[in-house]
């Protein structure tokens, strides 16, 4: 009997691979999901510098500093430009995200921070861009917060900073008399010590120092309030997942997808041709025909697997951190597929059925599963509902071994929840068989 | 060969099978005629093991019930429908499906069975860039390749050209002549005529009746002089002239 089923896998095998919108979907087109996503994600995990336009309309000193302090941040990409119109029109064009303007009255506003007043901004954003308007908004804070720091090390900006101060009355400020001298006092405190060590630098004809730095608080321009470290929650923080590690799993998806519903559509084309009745017709059990298409379809998915994951190892960089893991978890993916297959072929015998209300079926439950959006972006209620999809069993169990890690026990509950699919797919198929054979 | 002894079929109260009995000995073709919805599809599926019957039996060679696999090794059933793949060869073809009859031939083999169907020069060219006539000849090296002593033929030169036709009742004459039984439907009656060395003509699931083209002529005819008409004749008067669906 091996020999008529190896015939007839071969035969399939054949059919599949020349098959051209078969072969595209099966193996092509997973490919390019997953090297596309890969590269996408990727950019986005690792995010270049945030374009901005640039109006410098202030030319004051501290609108100078305030503009090289943009340019110089490592975030944002400054481009400067001469006019509102032309910045905003970038912002049109998609070019820049935003356009951040200093306008005239920058110094005058600034030189009176300790008086009521506070660096005047203006940004306009790409309103679909909302995340790098938020980064943004943040870096303006912090070169702002930065650039009053230096303000108060400057012994030049301290004098203009006391004498707008004694020329406003207590009552303006919101202050008493006594609070306003007590201000005033400090003001003057952190004056002499800014003078002091402008001399001391002055005397060491320091060269190399520079002018936030000669101020009475060096380094006040490396001045942060709050000092972020960040890592990615894997077994080797040395070796960060690469977006493609998540990827490729949603490759398999679509894999998988394009095997079901070529073994699908393949079996339906059979019963419409008449290749079917032919095969009936020969020395063969219908139960030898049944398996070697489901063993056609298991070897299709375990090579769509292998392909894809030995791409995704030796061209993209994936170093799965359970590899011996992986191949347990890719035959019971490719066992339960091929049982989803079967449940599908006999839910839709006729070739429109399967072509259409299959298909539509399998392309859902795919996008559900985690197919296109990663399980990790979806809304709470979305990724709850991923739960009905087979797709996203298979996810779960490839991406374990691949780059989440966790226990062995853990790996295998995965699987198990896979071949959970396996079952349910099994008893939908023969119930569905037992119902038409009872209605025939 | 092949005997079916009172077989019956129906599907749920229409009877397309209603008590047929007939022989295939070795060596003879026996045509099956008769108009559409006459029990012809129905009783080739019941000799060729794709449907039981209700009643009666069905027995190939000394084997026994084609239902049982290892029976049906002993036919070659070609199809009414170009039961084949666009995307394999013919060579492919020839060698998957005789390696589903358990007859592993080589490639030398294979050639000569396309050879004898007029397909050796295309033989590596896939079936989807065949013509009608080449498939139908592919059909019938398809059911052949495992030399079977009974050939099951469901009109097998439906739609095909002059000499498609000609080369394809000249195979079927020399496997008759070789030993081999052969049942044959045809909606031809030049073809049966031709080929047939028995006629039975089937209505209602009956065979209405059976005998060589010169004894239905002979009994039942309109006294015609051309056999062909004859022959249509007959069948015209046994079963009607009324449409069928």
């Amino acid at each position: 009997m091996t020999g008529p089923l190896l015939a007839l896998v071969c035969k399939d095998l054949r059919l599949l691979l020349r098959d051209r919108s078969a072969f595209v979907f099966t193996l092509i087109f997973p490919l390019v999901i997953a090297v596309l996503f890969g590269l996408v994600f990727g950019r986005l995990a690792t995010p270049g510098p945030i374009a901005v336009a640039l109006v410098g309309e202030g030319s004051g000193s501290l609108a100078e500093s305030f503009i090289a302090a943009l340019q110089s941040d490592p975030a944002l990409q400054v481009e400067r430009v001469a006019g509102r119109e032309e910045a905003i029109a970038r912002v049109r064009s998609g070019r820049c995200c935003a356009v951040v303007i200093v306008p005239e009255e920058f110094d005058r506003a600034a030189e009176a921070l300790l008086t009521g007043g506070s660096m005047p901004i203006e940004v306009f954003g790409d309103p679909s861009r909302a995340a790098e308007l938020g980064l943004l908004q943040g870096k303006l804070m912090e070169i702002g917060f930065v650039q009053f720091m230096l303000s108060v090390g400057d012994s030049a900006r301290l004098q203009r900073q006391s004498e707008l101060l004694r020329a406003l009355p207590a009552s303006d400020m919101g202050t008493s008399e006594g609070e306003r001298n007590a201000i005033l006092d400090l003001l003057a405190a952190a004056q002499r010590l800014a003078v002091a060590r402008e001399e001391k630098a002055q005397r060491r004809s320091d060269k190399q120092i520079s002018s936030d730095v000669a101020g009475a608080f060096p380094r006040l321009s490396a001045f942060r309030p709050v000092r972020l470290t960040q890592r990615a929650v894997v077994d080797d923080p040395a070796r960060p997942p690469s977006s493609f590690a998540v990827t490729f799993p949603q490759g398999v998806v679509w894999g998988l997808a394009g095997c079901v519903m070529a073994f699908v559509t393949s079996l339906s084309a059979e019963r419409n041709r008449g290749t079917l009745r032919r095969l009936c017709a020969a020395p063969l059990s219908m139960h030898t025909v049944l398996a070697s298409k489901t063993l056609a379809c298991f070897c299709m998915a375990l090579l769509m697997q292998v392909m894809l994951m030995v791409l995704a190892v030796t061209a993209f960089g994936v170093r799965p951190v359970q590899p011996m893991l992986l191949v347990p978890a890719m035959v019971a993916i490719a066992v339960a597929f091929t049982m989803v297959a079967m449940a599908v072929a006999s839910l839709f015998q006729s070739l429109g059925g399967s072509e259409g209300a299959g298909r539509s079926v399998i392309l859902i439950l795919a996008l559900l599963g985690g197919g296109s959006v990663p399980l990790v972006f979806m809304p709470p209620a979305l990724a709850s509902a991923s739960a009905v999809s087979p797709f996203r069993w298979a996810i779960a169990a490839l991406e374990g071994p691949l780059w989440r890690g966790g226990s062995v026990q853990s790996q295998l509950s995965a699987i198990g929840a896979v071949l959970v699919v396996a079952l349910i797919a099994a008893a939908i198929t023969w119930g569905a068989l037992s119902l038409r054979r009872h209605a025939a | 060969m092949l005997t079916l002894r009172e077989v019956s079929k129906s599907y749920g109260r229409v009877r397309a099978v209603d008590g047929v009995s007939l022989r295939v000995a070795a060596g003879e073709v026996v045509g099956l005629l008769g108009p559409n919805g006459a029990g012809k599809s129905t009783t080739v599926a019941l000799v060729t093991g794709l449907m039981r019957p209700d009643s009666g039996s069905v027995t190939v060679g000394a084997a026994g019930d084609p239902s049982n696999a290892s029976v049906r090794r002993a036919i070659g059933f070609a199809p009414q429908e170009l039961a084949l793949y666009d995307m394999l060869t013919a060579t492919e073809t020839v060698t998957m499906f005789a390696r589903l009859y358990g007859a592993f031939r080589s490639r030398r083999q294979v050639l000569e069975a396309l050879d004898m169907v007029g397909l050796a020069t295309r033989a590596d060219e896939r079936v989807g860039g065949y013509s009608g006539g080449m498939k139908r000849r592919l059909n019938l090296a398809v059911a052949l390749i495992h030399e079977p002593p009974l050939l099951v033929l469901d009109e097998p030169t439906a739609g095909v050209d002059p000499q498609s036709r000609a080369h394809v009742r000249g195979i079927i004459r020399s496997r008759a002549a070789s030993g081999c039984a052969v049942l044959l439907t045809t909606h031809d009656m030049e073809e049966a005529e031709k080929l047939s060395d028995r006629i039975a003509l089937m209505d209602h699931g009956k065979i209405q009746a059976e005998g060589t083209v010169d004894e239905l002529v002979a009994i039942h005819g309109a006294g015609s002089s051309r056999v062909a008409r004859g022959l249509e004749s007959v069948l015209l008067k046994l079963t009607g002239r009324e449409l069928r669906e």
